[in-house]
């Protein structure tokens, strides 16, 4: 049996546990637990360690989706995390103050890992929050010159997350079949 | 058997009015209320007499009009084509109850799908009612197409299903064109149309106007209208997709439409006939509609096209191999002709998607870089393929 890996990163309240449950083969294992700091006000509760889910493969290949921990105090996870690790799902919370500040962090938190592999932008609660737009967030990589997929999202919404994980595997091999 | 509730409309086409009035009788009577017959202008389906005076110009002719409709045959002979569903006359009335249910559920099974593009939101347990029952009168009774096969698909339960939308159903979007030879210019021809005399252009042109003027602009057609808003995002409508797709497949007559600047006071529309719809989401769909696997006039095969940006792809209506040529066009140029060639797939998906990326302004020329420059990187990952492809294969079941 052969294991991969997807990682799923972004801010509280973004939507990792939710995208990560909607694609999952098994009940996600979620060590979210009642917020006790800076994230009560976000959510009533946050994940501490990390969730995880499944997709599995004909063949017996499994694919592990891992979503980080949204607090930052958990960030030394990360490099661990998404060692080997076939992609970067990174999904912001279109509610928040500055959800491009948010963008930027985990893009950069991620950079090394990102080079190696891609990335794909999920931008979540959009329903609540109209802007910033999805052109908005492709103004900010203007001047990079980066083209990355990014999307209008409901984490809720299997098709939503699956479109997301299918555009990073295309991004990564054009020439993919299927 | 469990009937759906409300009857399909249907037209029938090269025939007597006294074969009419039979048929009529049969709806009206004996058939369970599956069906009833209606004008060409309102029908769901078309029954078509194949043995009628230019019976099969008729079949080209109603397939040109109305290219996503569900077409019923009937003929003494022993026909077979793709797709529609074929009776042989006699008609026997048990055969014609499971044409009409078939065809019913066709009808529902796009509808389900196409609804899903025009509202922000779908109720999931109707979705799933809808897919449950069509999954139970499948297997009660698969519809069989001409050419023997049995559609298989069952209607998408969200509303971003259509990415899984398999070759014989994203024909309605796309059609059926074979490849054209390039150094033909005849074969050139039949694969332009001028979107300016479709629905499309007046749609955009409307926007254009909206966001010059920073005013609501209404767009009013036969049938309903438009509200397009002035924060270049979103519009109202009250108009049904399948009337919406009535309207950007064919030309447009020019009087049909009218265009309105609101009032600066203008409070738009938010009863419940009109729903909210993204502005590139209706401008993308309606140029699928009209290209329907062709090229806007004067587009050049050969110079090579790039994506501007990743369109939103869940916002949008998808089709098979639509994120495959994102993907390509979108750090390198490709022309249309490389493109197809490149992904091995009909040149009318590449057409299709050259044409509603274009109306959402997302193309932008550049410099050909050659076949897919990527010999090292095919090598590279070779590796990754069959993972990869087995990843999509979970993700859409």
């Amino acid at each position: 049996m052969n294991n991969h890996k997807i990682i799923f990163t972004g801010p509280v309240g973004a939507g990792k546990t939710t995208a990560i449950t909607s694609i999952s083969d098994i009940s996600p294992v979620l060590t979210d637990e009642a917020a006790s700091d800076m994230t009560k006000n976000r959510k009533d509760a946050t994940t501490v360690a990390m969730d995880y889910g499944v997709m599995n493969l004909d063949g017996s290949d499994r694919i592990h989706l891992y979503g980080t921990p949204g607090q930052e105090r958990f960030n030394f996870m990360w490099d661990i995390l998404s060692e080997g690790g076939i992609g970067l799902v990174l999904l912001v919370n279109n509610s928040r103050p500055d959800p491009f500040q948010d963008m930027r962090f985990f893009l950069n938190a991620f950079d090394l890992f990102i080079d190696q592999t891609n990335v794909v932008i999920g931008v979540t609660r959009m329903d609540e929050c109209i802007n910033p737009t999805i052109t908005d967030y492709h103004q900010q990589f203007k001047h990079s010159g980066k083209k990355i997929p990014i999307f209008e999202v409901d984490a809720r919404e299997r098709q939503d997350v699956s479109l997301l994980v299918e555009a990073l595997l295309y991004s990564l091999d054009p020439e993919l079949v299927g | 058997m469990d009937m759906p509730s409300k009857p399909i409309r249907v037209a029938v086409i090269g025939m007597d009015e006294r074969l009419k009035n039979a048929l009529s009788l049969f709806f009206e009577g004996s058939c369970n209320n599956i069906g009833v017959l209606v004008d060409e202008d309102s029908a769901e389906a078309g029954i078509i007499d194949m043995d009628a005076y230019r019976g099969h110009e008729n079949l080209t002719d109603y397939k040109q009009r109305h290219p996503d409709q569900s077409i019923i045959l009937i003929s003494v002979n022993n026909i077979s084509l793709d797709d529609e569903v074929t009776l042989k006359k006699p008609l026997k009335p048990k055969q014609l109850i499971t044409a009409l249910s078939q065809a019913k559920k066709r009808v529902l099974s796009r509808d389900d799908m196409s609804e899903c593009f025009t509202t922000q939101k779908q109720s999931i347990s109707m979705s799933e009612g809808i897919k449950l029952r069509m999954e139970q009168e499948i297997q009660e009774n698969p519809v069989m197409l001409g050419n023997g096969n049995i559609v298989k698909s069952t209607p998408s339960s969200t509303h971003h299903a259509a990415m899984y939308l398999n070759e014989k159903s994203a024909k309605m979007l796309i059609g059926t064109a074979p490849d054209i030879d390039p150094a033909d210019p005849q074969h050139i021809v039949r694969i332009q149309f001028d979107p300016s005399e479709y629905f499309q252009s007046h749609l955009y042109k409307s926007c254009i106007t909206a966001d010059s003027k920073n005013r609501y602009v209404r767009l009013t057609t036969t049938r309903g209208s438009i509200c397009i808003f002035p924060d270049g995002l979103n519009m109202t409508s009250n108009l049904s997709n399948s009337q919406l797709r009535t309207l950007s497949t064919v030309p447009v007559v020019s009087n049909t439409l009218s265009v309105s600047l609101m009032s600066s006071d203008y409070k738009h529309d938010e009863n419940d006939d009109y729903f909210t719809t993204n502005r590139d989401s209706l401008l993308w769909k309606t140029a699928l509609w009209a290209s329907r696997g062709r090229v806007p006039v004067g587009t050049s095969l050969d110079s090579p096209v790039m994506l501007k940006q990743w369109p939103n792809m869940t916002r949008l209506l998808l089709f098979p191999h639509a994120l495959r040529i994102a993907a390509m066009w979108i750090n390198k140029p490709y022309s249309l002709l490389t493109t197809a060639e490149t992904l091995g797939i009909p040149q009318r998906y590449v057409f299709g998607f050259y044409s509603a990326a274009y109306a959402v302004g997302l193309v932008s020329t550049g410099k050909q870089t050659g076949n897919l420059d990527v010999a090292d990187e095919r090598q590279q990952s070779s590796n990754r393929h069959s993972l990869f492809r087995r990843i999509l294969d979970r993700l859409r079941k």
